[in-house]
């Protein structure tokens, strides 16, 4: 589909001298450079100016001090961090809930999209597609009270796990750990699982409808076209996805977590933004906040590139 | 163009899938509608009662309490405007930038496109904190305004990468063809590209007027002490905090609270129930409409081939 | 076409709305350090103030604040807090954006980024009745550097008393039946509530709770630090002290306190006795279940369970409601749950480096620090808002009571805002408490039939009377709110983490020997912890303020 584009970029240009064919690429692509240099000067200043607060994370920072008054601490900040007793269990944590989440996440919104799409009626459609995305505007502390409610003894799920007979009482499900990543991965899928569907939904609506007309006449059943037409089509938009995702697998969050768990599940239920919540913000210690914010700009950065190359080599879109 | 795609479906027969499919799409609508419901229950019903527990879709002891509770300030109604101009204001000059900004990075030919796309994506990444992040706003003179909602969100990573990918996707023959009839970056971006990415505007624009109509953390930081450019969600937020203050404040941090306030007392839940409502009813509503440029933007890519 | 219409359309809506707007925001971009600071002009001063807690916002007129406008020619410009209150203060200190006066639980924060002003001088010259509230208290207020910043409400005067909060209650249909018994110990609470849930193990269909416990997020700690009142200690929650000697316990690991009453926990929950949800259950989980009428006893503070008493209420449940005892382990130990009256210092109503006219600022709180202006402010207007009868009590009548507790009415008589201001605690002069509620003739107001069926059960005027006075002698009270240094708030949260991780351990044991090893490897945790240099810390400052309070 491409290849025209590339057909474009001016393939004379290569033997020329560098700085020779940057200039003359400055001046054949002035109008690109004008509609976007603009916008790079603005994330420059309102997302890298705001960087000298890293600073914070090698200092023992007090408010009110001026930033470079501050006493230096090297990097005791990180130290603190990676010795806590925590760090592990806590990072264990992060990952599992964040691959759970990213998992059945993708899974369930491409699933979700791909229904929608074989939906006959436009009307059913359209009310579907509305009513999913609701639960996207609950808040989680509205979320975690109805989850907790639909777990308790009188709950909804024991009631008819029970009745099915598939167990002989209630279980306490809060009160097992094993049960606790399970949870959090269940209560995003419900709560993410429309809104998270949309974006694909819009993918589909690109792929030329001509293929489908070909394949029926090839007489390709309704799986073969999702298979062969519907999901490679959408491809591009998946990978791109899940490597932005792959980038922000130590955000696990924290808002479910800290408003799910019970004393039961702590150990399980802790993720590095509750722990910093916790030992960082909590107790006014912008440094060690800085410093695990560091950490985590830090592995994801690393995750992201390397996603984006192994993408690469697969001969899959690429991010960057 | 539509319609012979719909006549063309019309004359499959109903499958197992099908029957299968309607089947889960309506389970999936149970799950999903019931938080709401029981949420719209709750706010609708009496606080005193909705203690008792919560597990309803149809209010026990109706009241409007918890609502004339959120209204009776008219500051609401100047921070229900603000938030929609916000919304509306925010969400056309992020659509347009991004847009702008998706086209020339998604151009194979320009020779800057990877690296400002790693600017940007870097950014979904880190953050340099509140209190830089603060000073950035105040030395730029932008708290206590109303471009302090609109400015420093313009342009979401996230989104940016998302419109760079529906675009490279469009078919190159269509900016060719323009391009060889001397058309220069800009009118094609306008004339072409933005009318054919409707889909992915459409998705990107209910992502961003669902963010701006959300936020309230700009809101608490730069115009905390401008009441007049308080936001919905900022003044409910209020409501709220204000709740659970005077049922959780111990006896000194209310003043002349006894016992006594039983008949009208409305607790933290019912009110952010209420709340809910109020602040996602609004949002909620758009997507609907903007479901149909899901199907124009098949249309219109039927047609350029 | 149409799309391209559209756009224009839609591009200039934009525009219009972004002029309007534009046009508005331009008119008030004025410096934004302190709003409509007229200066000095004595008539018409006008100040900010930021108060660093929830609410309502204030209307420009209340009833209140009207008055007092036109007595003293102030303004006042509220702005309460929404959202994260050190998030708020990390960037008003970063930017330096302070209004004319702040209240805060905080100020040592704003006095490390000198954004205060220092008032003894003000006060001194301007402020004589400020001077008489507080001046028994001056050297409580002074700040390490030594100079007072902020007053916190309520200095106690003359027969100051503070509330019953933290308690063992009990259901008033438990004491009915038994015939109002004496209960002092934790083993006949126990007991009372075992004979009741033996004899009813259903309440309106739901079955019984017995004992109710409350783990849910930080506010577990009615689990955690009940037992230091069982064995005698005030409401300090960090370590139990000893006023005689200034001596310092480490309570939690402690067997014969804390191990006890988990063990004694444990007991009861494998008799049934416990909720078995207790452990999974959130906040309102917990309130529904005391709202239902079959909870029959729980250690809690007041102010977190209201919600549920007021749901009794409105059900007509009057006697599912709760009633305070003060127990201890044994009868040897005397009970020591009320708090001593006194003041959350670090705390309260400053002045910032930003306003304008501190000479002005101090005089308005002066004058609602005078007997005229408090009066004013927590009882109103005379013969509108309270009464005073024949022999000079102030009362309020029925309808009086009715209008102030309608939350609505409360903010427009005074935009509970009035409270943050300098003021006493205890009685006037004439013998009328300055704090309405803690008015006799407002407390038995709210007595129900059921509550004064108690009360004559148990010979008593007030629940309160059924409680030892406070222990005088802990001038140092309360512990928790000994400022600690960075390390010691790290101590905290840790012995907090561990403190919510074991004891439902404990409780849960199937047996004894789960339950030792759940105690020991409890012990084990804390102890890896630097518990001596928190002591120490603690230590310090209860023998500092025990010197010089």
């Amino acid at each position: 589909m491409d290849a025209a584009s590339e057909l474009k970029a001016n393939p004379k240009a290569r033997s020329v001298k560098p700085t020779r064919s940057l200039w003359k690429k400055v001046k054949q692509q002035k109008a690109l450079m004008a509609m976007s240099i603009p916008f790079v000067l603005f994330v420059i200043v309102f997302s890298y100016v705001p960087l000298w607060g890293w600073l914070m994370a090698f200092q023992d920072f007090k408010l009110g001090t001026p930033m470079l008054q501050n006493h230096w601490v090297g990097l005791d900040n990180f130290r603190e961090l990676f010795r806590d007793d925590s760090f592990l269990r806590v990072i264990r944590n992060t990952l599992a809930m964040s691959i759970i989440n990213l998992v059945f996440g993708f899974l369930s919104s491409i699933t979700l999209a791909l229904l929608l799409n074989e939906l006959r009626s436009i009307m059913f459609k359209r009310i579907v597609q509305t009513i999913s995305y609701l639960p996207h505007f609950i808040s989680w502390v509205v979320a975690a009270n109805l989850i907790m409610n639909m777990l308790s003894i009188e709950g909804i799920v024991n009631y008819i796990l029970v009745n099915l007979h598939l167990i002989q009482e209630p279980i306490l499900w809060l009160s097992k750990g094993e049960y606790f990543w399970w949870i959090i991965g269940a209560s995003n899928v419900w709560k993410g699982v429309g809104w998270g569907a949309i974006i694909y939904l819009a993918a589909m609506t690109m792929i030329d409808p001509s293929l489908y007309e070909a394949a029926s006449i090839d007489g390709a059943g309704r799986f073969r076209k999702i298979f062969h037409i519907t999901l490679p089509g959408i491809r591009p938009i998946i990978v791109i996805l899940l490597i932005m995702s792959i980038g922000h697998i130590l955000d696990a969050g924290f808002e479910q977590q800290y408003l799910l768990q019970t004393p039961m599940v702590v150990d399980q239920a802790e993720t590095i933004d509750l722990f910093v919540l916790k030992y960082g913000i909590n107790l006014s210690r912008y440094s060690f906040a800085t410093a695990s914010g560091i950490f985590k700009t830090l592995i994801s950065v690393i995750l992201l590139v390397a996603a984006n190359q192994f993408a690469k080599r697969m001969g899959q879109e690429r991010l960057f | 163009m539509k319609r012979i795609v719909a006549g063309q479906r019309r004359k499959w027969k109903l499958s197992a899938f099908d029957c299968v499919n309607v089947l889960l799409m309506l389970m999936l609508l149970v799950v999903t509608l019931y938080p709401f419901l029981n949420t719209l229950a709750v706010s609708f019903n009496q606080a005193t009662d909705t203690v008792l527990g919560s597990n309803f879709i149809w209010p026990r002891k109706f009241t409007t309490l918890n609502y004339t509770n959120l209204f009776e300030d008219n500051t609401i109604y100047n921070a229900f405007f603000i938030s929609v101009s916000r919304t509306v204001i925010g969400t056309i000059t992020s659509l347009f930038c991004t847009a702008m900004l998706a086209y020339t990075i998604s151009r194979k030919e320009y020779f800057l496109r990877r690296q400002i796309s790693f600017l940007f994506i870097f950014t979904m990444y880190f953050s340099g904190g509140l209190i830089p992040g603060y000073m950035l706003i105040k030395n730029l003179h932008m708290n206590g305004t109303f471009w302090v909602y609109i400015i420093p969100g313009l342009i979401g990573a996230f989104n940016l990468i998302v419109m760079r990918s529906f675009m490279e996707g469009l078919p190159g023959s269509v900016v060719e063809s323009a391009q060889i009839d001397g058309a220069n970056h800009f009118t094609i971006f306008l004339k072409i590209v933005f009318p054919l990415s409707m889909p992915v505007l459409a998705t990107v624009a209910l992502f961003v007027a669902v963010g701006q109509w959300n936020s309230w953390f700009d809101t608490f930081l730069y115009n905390s002490s401008k009441q007049d450019l308080s936001t919905l969600q900022y003044e409910l937020m209020k409501k709220l905090q204000s709740a659970s203050m005077s049922v959780s404040g111990n006896a000194e941090t209310l003043f002349s609270n006894s016992d006594n306030q039983q008949a009208n007392i409305v607790t933290p839940t019912s009110i952010r129930a209420a709340i809910t409502i109020v602040a996602a009813v609004p949002i909620i509503v758009i997507y609907p409409f903007l479901q149909r440029y899901f199907v124009h933007g098949l249309t219109l890519g039927g047609v350029k081939e | 076409m149409f799309k391209k219409r559209t756009l224009t359309k839609l591009a200039v809506t934009a525009l219009l709305v972004t002029t309007v707007l534009g046009a508005c925001s331009s008119n008030e971009s004025q410096p934004s350090s302190s709003p409509e600071a007229t200066p000095n002009s004595v008539k018409t001063a006008s100040f900010s103030y930021f108060i660093m807690t929830p609410g309502d916002n204030v209307p420009e007129h209340t009833k209140l604040g009207d008055i007092i406008q036109q007595k003293t020619g102030v303004t006042i410009k509220y702005e309460r807090l929404v959202g994260e209150k050190d998030q708020k203060i990390g960037v008003m200190v970063a930017g330096g954006d302070y209004p004319d006066m702040i209240f805060t639980d905080a100020t040592t924060k704003f006095v490390d980024a000198k954004a205060l002003i220092p008032l003894e001088d003000l006060i001194e010259e301007h402020a004589p009745n400020i001077k008489k509230l507080y001046g028994p208290y001056w050297n409580r207020l002074k700040s390490s550097d030594g100079h007072i910043y902020s007053l916190p409400m309520g200095a106690p005067v003359t027969n100051a008393t503070k509330g019953i909060s933290a308690a063992f209650w009990i259901q008033k249909e438990v004491l009915k039946e038994a015939g109002y018994p004496k209960i002092t110990t934790f083993d006949q609470y126990a007991d009372v509530l075992r004979d009741y849930w033996k004899k009813h193990p259903q309440i309106d269909g739901a079955d019984t709770i017995p004992f109710e416990i409350l783990t849910y997020d930080t506010r577990n700690f009615t689990l955690t630090t009940a037992m230091q009142f069982l064995a005698g200690g005030p409401n300090d929650s960090r370590a139990m002290v000893d006023p005689e000697n200034n001596g310092l316990t480490f309570y939690q690991t402690d067997e014969n306190i804390t191990k006890r009453y988990y063990s004694k926990l444990n007991d009861m929950y494998n008799e049934g006795m416990i909720d078995k949800e207790a452990f999974v259950m959130n906040y309102e989980q917990y309130l529904a279940k005391l709202s239902s009428g079959r909870v029959l006893g729980m250690f809690d503070q007041k102010w977190q369970f209201q919600t549920a008493l007021a749901s009794l209420k409105q059900q007509g449940k009057n006697s599912r409601m709760f009633v305070p005892l003060q127990l201890t382990f044994d009868d040897s130990i005397k009970g020591d749950y009320l708090d001593l009256p006194g003041m959350n210092y670090n705390t309260g109503w400053s002045i910032s480096v930003n306003c304008k006219d501190p000479v002005g600022a101090i005089e308005y709180a002066d004058y609602l620090a005078s007997d005229e202006g408090q009066i004013l402010r927590n009882w109103g207007v005379k013969g509108e808002d309270f009464m005073v009868s024949d022999n000079g009590r102030f009362y309020r009548t029925e309808e009086q009571r009715k209008y102030l507790s309608d939350a609505k009415n409360a903010l427009n008589w005074s935009g509970n805002v009035v409270w943050f201001w300098p003021s006493a605690s205890g009685t006037m002069p004439d013998g009328n408490h300055y704090e309405s509620y803690r008015q006799p003739e407002i407390i038995a107001a709210d007595y129900d039939e059921v509550d004064k069926e108690i009360l004559k059960g148990y010979g008593v005027q007030t629940y309160e009377d059924m409680f030892n006075p406070p222990n005088t002698k802990r001038k140092y009270f309360p512990l928790w709110s000994i400022e600690l240094s960075d390390k010691g708030k790290i101590f905290n949260q840790k012995l907090d983490d561990l403190n919510k991780k074991y004891p439902p351990q404990m409780v849960l044991s199937k047996t004894k020997a789960d339950f030792e090893k759940s105690w020991k490897d409890y012990v084990a945790d804390v102890n890896k912890l630097d518990v001596n240099s928190w002591m120490e810390e603690l230590t310090a400052g209860v023998k500092d303020r025990q010197a010089n309070w």
